[in-house]
């Protein structure tokens, strides 16, 4: 008979314990909420089954909802890849004052969101913005940035990716470290230019780091809610009203906790799906050493 | 002066300046901002440094939440990392022992980084 290892079980029972009651019990009853009306006064709820799922399923301002949130998971992420992953490459090339730049390009992370929200207000202000007074040195005249519904969702995810840009610079230099440096080395020998050497050997090796930064930032991407909330409200006429400020104004301002935790459930289904695919993606492309 | 040219690590850093200043120049606009009085925030075209170094926002904002209220923030930030590290390491700790222990009856490869 084998003795039972019970130490494992030990040292996960505090994440257990924290997580079901902070996060596993709230969103099973959110479910359970999702099939229920609740009044907004009595809190009192009567079994609706399926009619919050039929009434989001039938709703053209839901459907809108779920296309900005997935615009702006492609203005963020995208973005926000490409160019930390070029500049951890270039900060990895041993740049002068590498320190330096490090400290900068981390400071905007250290900023809190509704500061940074506040301060890019500032800087889109269509008159006295700073953006637009740039813009106007080149003879560009700038939109009304975050009050022009074609401008506001991409204001918007330029204030999120300028704040998260460091964050992701910091995970790509500690996968670029991991990358032994003999690798390039054999390959320079062998006559591959850098070019090369990007796309054969430095992306293959840090493609565990590019698909981890990846699933986060997507998962991010479909619940921010900060900036979104100080920077437009969901506006202008719902421009940038993504799923997660839908689910808020139900939640918080229409008192529909039943149907805001429908959209919950929804919200969670897609980046659950979401997720998913990128791990199937992930398996055929990702190499692990 | 070719030696110069020639210096691939010069290069990198003159083309890193670009986007680590388009990063650092909203915070420095912040500060910026921090000090300006009144209609100079709206003022066209707009400023980058301050009329003059006047602390009268700070002092506002110290009225309007007292130290007292960073302090609130300081326990909240404490405990959020202490509870987080705390747990976080603990729950890595049986992954981590089911590896060596695997580590050391299947092969010794695997703890090789």
């Amino acid at each position: 008979m084998k003795r039972v290892d019970w130490l494992p079980w030990l040292l996960l029972s505090p994440t257990v314990i924290l997580l079901s009651v902070f996060v596993i019990y709230p969103a099973l009853y959110s479910i359970y909420l999702s099939t229920q009306n609740v009044d907004p006064f009595t809190h009192g709820t009567i079994f609706v089954g399926w009619e919050n799922y039929l009434e989001l399923a039938q709703s053209e301002e839901y459907w809108k909802s779920l296309k900005v949130s997935l615009l702006f998971t492609v203005y963020t992420v995208v973005p926000s890849i490409v160019v930390s992953l070029a500049v951890a490459l270039a900060l990895n090339a041993k740049p002068y004052i590498n320190g330096f730049f490090r400290t900068l390009f981390l400071m905007p992370v250290a900023v809190s969101t509704a500061m940074a929200a506040m301060l890019w207000i500032f800087l889109y202000n269509p008159t006295a913005g700073f953006l637009n007074y740039v813009l106007s040195t080149f003879g560009i005249e700038g939109p009304n940035w975050l009050a022009d519904p074609t401008w506001s969702l991409v204001a918007v995810a330029i204030a999120t990716v300028w704040k998260e840009l460091g964050f992701n610079v910091i995970f790509f230099l500690a996968g670029l470290a991991s990358v032994p440096p003999e690798l390039n080395e054999a390959a320079r020998i062998d006559g591959a230019n850098a070019w090369q050497r990007f796309w054969r050997v430095t992306l293959p090796m840090l493609s565990p780091t590019v698909f981890f930064v990846g699933v986060v930032s997507v998962i991010h991407s479909f619940e921010s809610f900060g900036q979104i909330h100080i920077l437009t409200r969901g506006g202008p006429a719902g421009a940038t009203n993504v799923l997660v400020y839908s689910l808020y104004r139900d939640a918080f301002e229409n008192f529909r906790s039943g149907f805001a935790s429908a959209q919950a459930v929804i919200l969670f289904a897609i980046i659950l799906a979401a997720t998913f695919v990128q791990f199937r993606i992930g398996q055929k492309r990702v190499h692990y050493a | 002066m070719h030696k110069i040219l020639r210096d691939k690590r010069l290069w990198i850093t003159l083309i890193l300046l670009v986007p680590a200043l388009i990063q650092f120049f909203p915070i420095l606009y912040m500060v910026s901002l921090s000090f300006k009085q009144g209609v100079e925030v709206f003022a066209f075209p707009p400023t980058v440094f301050p009329n003059s170094l006047k602390f009268d926002n700070y002092e506002a904002a110290l009225k309007a939440a007292p130290v007292g209220r960073l302090f609130n923030s300081l326990v909240q930030a404490t405990a959020i990392t202490l509870l987080q590290v705390f747990t976080a390491i603990l729950a890595a700790l049986p992954r981590w022992r089911a590896r060596s222990l695997q580590a050391k009856t299947v092969s010794r490869r695997s703890l090789l980084p």
